[in-house]
């Protein structure tokens, strides 16, 4: 380090040219020395203090100097502190010392000579040398160290910053609402997501604290996880939260908070995430949406339908007038099975719109309540269209022929309707009535509309409840086979017995075997109530053979059972399990069913023909359909309906026209060899008539009602048993 | 404005000499390195009453901030802070028996580096690192948010620096963004080169810096007065660094007095 010339005009002013000091040692002296001192240091360095400070600290220098002239022992130590003071003052330029010696020299030695002059000025440039290389020295020495260290500091630095930056970039590219706040809760930061997710400015935010953001009833629960968080928890909340909103709305999010330490571990800050739930909410609304809705059609199910009409009923005023249609699709069992389920989906799409373009403008829901069932529920208007209206415009919408692909398909529905003022239906009630009159529209066959027959409601009510009751029934024991003999005419000889249902349901009259068979329908038990029966009635038979009564055993099948696939495995099984001999089963399918097209129920008359059972048509109605198919078919018996039999009264007689057709048929019968049989025989004279009209077995009132087993057993050990009749082999 | 020539290095190559550390060398501090001594001997050379403006120029803040706590300011955003050796901001406010806030700014690293070790214990004070000529940076800073509170007046401290930016980089501008970001009755205390007193030596000072990563661009005595644009300048003005309020006649005859013009603005 060179001397930097003389530009600072320290070193040329030397001191020859100043005024002579006061008296050595007096205050004055001293003052004055102590101004010269501070005022020559502050042209060689910049010491950061006024001039006054600085001659108060020069001052107590030149004090310290003059005592310990006076005491040499001080010397050493008064010199080593005085520069030590020096640098202290920051008088560390490079003329500070060399001027501040030839000052001292040119004050303390007031009988200087030129020689004591020289020698001095030679020792103060000797020390000014010796300091000015030795800091050089150490700063070079320290060099190597200065730059490790900073490169190190730097480095961390630089790794430090980038780390920052990451969580910058993440603070402000992360989707969820970041912000952090002083332990007082004021936002410092906050994040694009935060702001989005809550609605308010940057500038907004940075004004707000963190529990303002909850709404006025749960600040204590910010105020709480402060307190947590200042007391060392790790998080101080995790929890669904109804933010504040700018807008005065209401944020639907998710908070955590949680706290920023320093080294030491001391909260320096609370930083809290906020996620937006709207997006989870949206999901949870697909959810929701899909749960109550059809997902073929997109319409209202019936959870949700139910739900609606509910509404309907509680928020209308009590006048308002509602009418709920049920419709279901005719015969669509076909359309499935016959062009497939995705064709039946398109079509089952289309009604559905076309529905709900009927509502169009009306105050009107449309929904999909079961596969083919739509409910469609309107509140009458000024100008809605009346029932009879409406039915037929949904009938010409559906009239319409769809098209999928070659296709063009015309589904009809059946309508079951109901209207009825607010005030006056439960929605059960509504949905119930309409699903009704659905049924009596639907028996009175295809493309028809009933109104609910509010006269018809307590047999309908009544019907359902036993309906809905009966699997239990069967369940419990509350069904019993009953027996009624059947007899040989003329001679009246019991030679069977057919079994009769009967079930005495709790509270209510006791229901014979067609009732049984009607509400078994509705409720869906019908082919396990037939092999219930079959198995009990087979059981009882096998008893009375061991006691030597042996009676042929008849049961008639509804159309259902007789077309039932399982038929012929479940007789086999019943049969095939006991000792007795399968003739004595006789079998009776219904007419009906046998007619019908897909000959299920032909099919499995031949089968259990094949097996030895004994089989019979039975609902014979003197069709000519029915003599063509039992000319084609051959047939082991024939039962005449007994909706027929009961016609002929005794009032009308023989004569009747009705008596004098079905007497024509009989023998038409009887030509193909088939015997036949007549149900229903309640009085001596329409006994003597179905015998003279060719019937060779009779059943009926007249003959004995059903009697339970016990009873049945009695009469059978009192009268001989044989077969029935005349059979073809 | 990240992207401009750059007054300040971009890399921490203690090699390269910096403007701040030739000035910490000229002040007779020890924060230096070979290059920056070695330019600094070379500045000397080409000005040799440099070591009188170093030191009159760091006279300067030292009164403009004793002014600026009479006038009841307790806060302070010093921008281009260099190195804060022997006499920086907060020394002066805490010899005053003052409890003020101060904010340091600059952009060197090496110069930011050091502070952080100088100042890592002082809960009142902050470096940060930041271009002083993006002045939403530096005032929206955490360190600056954290310890200013801008409904009260502050010093603003542009002492030594603006010189070391070009007119590309719009200095006025960023003077004016800093006055409207601050408060009424805050403050501005600047000090710039200039070389309308001594034109031959400042073209030398140019010349050497030329090289450096802090070339200079020395202003006119309009020019600087015209940062002061929307301040009300104190008395006497803007001057030399020797005759703003000096404490001391001798400040003002020392040689060196006239190559950095000084003023402080108050914000009406």
């Amino acid at each position: 380090m060179s001397r930097a010339g003389s530009g600072s005009g320290v070193s040329g002013e030397g001191l020859a040219g100043t005024p002579e000091l006061p008296r050595w040692g007096s205050a004055s002296w001293c003052a004055e020395l102590a101004a010269r001192w501070a005022g020559g240091l502050v042209r060689t360095c910049y010491v950061p203090m006024s001039r006054g400070e600085l001659e108060e600290r020069t001052h107590a220098l030149v004090e310290r100097l003059v005592e310990a002239l006076g005491d040499p022992t001080l010397a050493e130590r008064a010199g080593r502190s005085v520069g030590e003071q020096l640098v202290r003052l920051n008088a560390t330029g490079e003329e500070s010392l060399t001027w501040t010696l030839e000052l001292l020299c040119d004050a303390l030695l007031p009988q200087r000579t030129e020689e004591t002059r020289d020698v001095v000025g030679l020792l103060a440039a000797v020390a000014a040398g010796y300091t000015e290389a030795r800091q050089a020295s150490t700063l070079d020495q320290q060099e190597t160290l200065r730059r490790a260290l900073l490169r190190t500091k730097l480095d961390t630095d630089r790794r430090l910053r980038v780390s920052e930056d990451r969580f910058r970039e993440i603070f402000r590219n992360t989707p969820v609402g970041m912000g952090i706040c002083d332990l007082e809760g004021t936002f410092l930061d906050v994040n694009d997501a935060l702001k989005d997710t809550l609605g308010y400015s940057e500038r907004e935010l940075l004004s707000l604290r963190l529990d303002q953001l909850f709404p006025a009833g749960q600040t204590d629960v910010v105020s709480g996880a402060y307190a947590d968080l200042l007391r060392g928890a790790r998080s101080g909340l995790r929890e669904r939260c109804d933010l504040r909103r700018a807008d005065g709305g209401t944020a639907w999010t998710y908070v955590a908070l949680s706290g920023l330490r320093d080294e030491n571990g001391e909260p320096t800050r609370f930083v809290v995430m906020v996620e937006d739930l709207r997006e989870l909410s949206y999901l949870q609304e697909r959810l929701r949406h899909q749960t109550l809705h059809d997902s073929v059609t997109g319409l209202p199910n019936r959870q949700h339908f139910w739900s609606r009409l509910e509404t309907a009923l509680a928020g209308s005023p009590a006048e308002d007038r509602l009418t709920l249609y049920q419709l279901r699709l005719d015969g669509f069992g076909l359309i499935n099975e016959g062009l497939g389920y995705e064709t039946g989906d398109a079509i089952v799409r289309a009604v559905a719109n076309r529905l709900q373009r009927l509502v169009e403008g009306e105050d009107g829901l449309v929904a999909r309540i079961g596969g083919t069932q739509f409910a469609v529920l309107v509140r009458q208007g000024p100008h809605t269209p009346g029932v009879a209206e409406f039915a037929e415009l949904i009938n010409r919408e559906l009239d319409e022929p769809i098209y999928i692909g070659e296709n063009g398909l015309a589904p009809t529905a059946s309508i079951g309707v109901i209207q009825r003022a607010v005030g006056d239906r439960e929605p059960a009630d509504m949905m119930w009535a309409a699903e009704v009159a659905l049924r009596n529209a639907e028996q009175a066959g295809k493309r028809q509309w009933a109104l609910f027959d509010p006269d018809r409601a307590p047999l309908e009510r009544s019907d359902s409840k036993l309906a809905a009751t009966m699997p239990g029934a069967l369940e419990l024991g509350e069904f019993e086979v009953r027996y009624r003999p059947l007899v040989s005419l003329p001679e009246e000889r019991i030679t069977g017995v057919e079994a009769r249902l009967s079930w005495q349901p709790p509270d209510h009259d006791e229901l014979g075997h067609e009732e049984c068979l009607r509400l078994a329908e509705r409720s869906g038990i019908t082919l396990s109530l037939r092999d219930w029966m079959l198995e009990t009635a087979w059981r009882q038979l096998e008893q009375w053979h061991e006691r030597g009564l042996c009676p042929q055993l008849v049961v008639g099948l509804s159309p259902n059972q007789s077309r039932d696939p399982d038929l012929v495995g479940t007789v086999r099984r019943t049969v095939g399990s006991g000792t007795l001999a399968a003739d004595r089963l006789r079998l009776c399918v219904s007419m009906g069913a046998l007619m019908r097209s897909g000959g299920e129920a032909r099919d499995n008359l031949d089968t259990l023909a094949a097996t030895g059972v004994r089989t019979a048509a039975h609902e014979f109605r003197a069709s000519p359909a029915e003599l063509r198919f039992l000319r084609e078919h051959p047939t082991q018996a024939v039962l005449l309906s007994p909706e027929l039999v009961r016609l002929v009264d005794d009032d009308a007689g023989e004569e009747s026209p009705e008596f004098r057709a079905l007497c024509g048929t009989i023998p038409l019968v009887r030509e193909q060899g088939i015997p036949v049989a007549v149900p229903e025989v309640r009085t001596a004279r329409q006994a003597r008539w179905w015998y003279e009209a060719g019937c060779e077995i009779a059943a009926g009132e007249y003959y004995g009602v059903p009697l339970d087993a016990g009873a049945m057993g009695e009469l059978l050990a009192l009268r001989v048993c044989g077969s029935v009749g005349a059979e073809r082999p | 404005m990240t992207a401009r020539t750059g007054w300040l290095p971009r890399s921490l190559d203690e090699e390269v000499p910096t403007a701040a550390r030739v000035y910490d060398y000229l002040l007779g501090g020890a924060h230096n390195f070979v290059a920056d001594r070695r330019l600094g001997e070379r500045f000397l050379t080409a000005l040799p009453s440099a070591r009188d403006v170093a030191r009159l120029n760091r006279g300067f803040l030292r009164r403009a901030v004793l002014t600026l706590l009479g006038a009841g300011i307790r806060q302070f955003v010093d921008l281009g802070t260099g190195i804060p050796t022997a006499g920086s901001v907060h020394e002066i406010t805490e010899r005053a028996g003052r409890g003020c806030r101060v904010v340091y700014v600059d952009r060197e690293p090496v110069a930011v580096a050091h502070s952080e070790l100088l100042l890592r214990n002082d809960p009142h004070a902050a470096m940060l690192r930041a271009d002083l000529l993006d002045p939403d940076r530096v005032l929206g800073h955490p360190y600056t948010r954290r310890l200013l509170d801008f409904s009260e007046p502050i010093g603003l401290l542009l002492v030594g620096v603006l010189h070391f930016a070009f007119p590309q980089d719009r200095p006025e501008e960023v003077v004016r963004r800093y006055r409207e970001a601050l408060p009424s009755g805050s403050c501005l205390a600047l000090s710039h080169f200039t070389a309308d007193l001594a034109p031959e030596n400042m073209r030398q000072v140019v010349e050497v810096m030329r090289g450096s990563a802090n070339p200079v661009y020395p202003r006119s005595h309009a020019e600087v007065s015209a940062f002061f644009d929307g301040f009300e300048l104190v008395e006497p003005g803007v001057v030399g660094t020797g005759l703003w309020r000096p404490e001391h006649a001798e400040d003002v005859r020392t040689p060196g007095a006239e190559q950095i013009y000084a003023g402080v603005g108050y914000k009406p």
